[in-house]
C-alpha cells in the first residue's frame, strides 16, 4: 500500500482497521507456534513494554472492578486457590507444563506432550519416595 | 530407553515397584535422577530449536507408533 503522505495512509488503515485487525487474527490462529515466535522475538527486542501494558491492562477500570469484586467475595479466591491445589495434586497438564517451562524462555504450552506425560510420572514417582524416606 | 514413551513406561514401572516395596527408596531415586536428567535435556533441546525458530522432529519425543518423515 504506497501513500505519498502519511495522513492519506492513516485515512485509508482507520477505513479498513477492523479487517486488517480480524485478518492479523485470523493468520495468528491458523499459524500459533509462527505468532508465539514472532511475540517472543517482540518482547526481546522490548523488554520493557511488557511491563508498561501489564500495568496498563491493570488500571482499566473493568479489571480494577473485577479486582475489586474479587475482593469482596473472598469464596471465589478460595475457589480460585482450591482448583490450582487440584491441578497440584492430579498433576494436571497445565501445572507440570508450568513447572517445565518455569526457568525456559519458551511458554508451556509450548512444550511437547510425550515429554509433559513423562514429567509427570517423574514428579509422581519423586514424590512416592519422599513419602517413603 | 530409546525414547520418551519407554521412559515414561519405565517411571512408572519403577512407581509401582516401589509402592509395592519391591525397591529401595534410594534405587528408586536413582532412576528419578538420571530420568530428571534426561527430561532436562530434551527440554533445552525443546527451547532451543523454538529460540532458533526451528521446528525439526526431535526423535526421542517421537512414540515409535508415530508415522512420518524424520529430519
Amino acid at each position: 500500500m504506497a501513500y505519498a503522505n502519511k495522513a492519506d495512509y492513516k485515512k485509508w488503515y482507520m477505513a479498513n482497521r477492523e479487517r486488517l485487525i480480524a485478518k492479523a487474527r485470523a493468520a495468528e490462529l491458523a499459524n500459533p507456534k509462527k505468532a508465539a515466535q514472532k511475540k517472543r522475538a517482540y518482547l526481546e527486542r522490548h523488554p520493557d513494554r511488557r511491563k508498561e501494558t501489564n500495568s496498563r491492562y491493570m488500571k482499566k477500570p473493568e479489571v480494577l472492578a473485577r479486582s475489586r469484586e474479587l475482593d469482596a467475595r473472598p469464596e471465589q479466591r478460595a475457589k480460585a486457590k482450591a482448583l490450582r491445589e487440584h491441578y497440584r495434586d492430579t498433576l494436571h497438564d497445565c501445572f507440570v507444563r508450568r513447572c517445565l517451562a518455569q526457568h525456559l524462555k519458551i511458554k508451556g504450552s509450548e512444550i511437547p506432550q510425550p515429554l509433559v506425560d513423562a514429567h509427570r510420572e517423574l514428579m509422581r514417582l519423586k514424590r512416592a519416595i519422599n513419602e517413603k524416606l | 530407553m530409546k525414547n520418551c514413551d519407554e521412559l515414561r513406561t519405565e517411571l512408572a514401572l519403577t512407581f509401582e515397584k516401589l509402592k509395592a516395596g519391591e525397591i529401595k527408596p534410594g534405587e528408586a531415586a536413582e532412576l528419578a535422577n538420571l530420568a530428571g536428567k534426561m527430561i532436562g535435556s530434551a527440554k533445552v533441546q525443546v527451547e532451543y530449536y523454538a529460540l532458533r525458530k526451528e521446528q525439526p522432529r526431535i526423535e526421542w519425543l517421537e512414540s515409535p507408533n508415530a508415522g512420518g518423515n524424520a529430519t
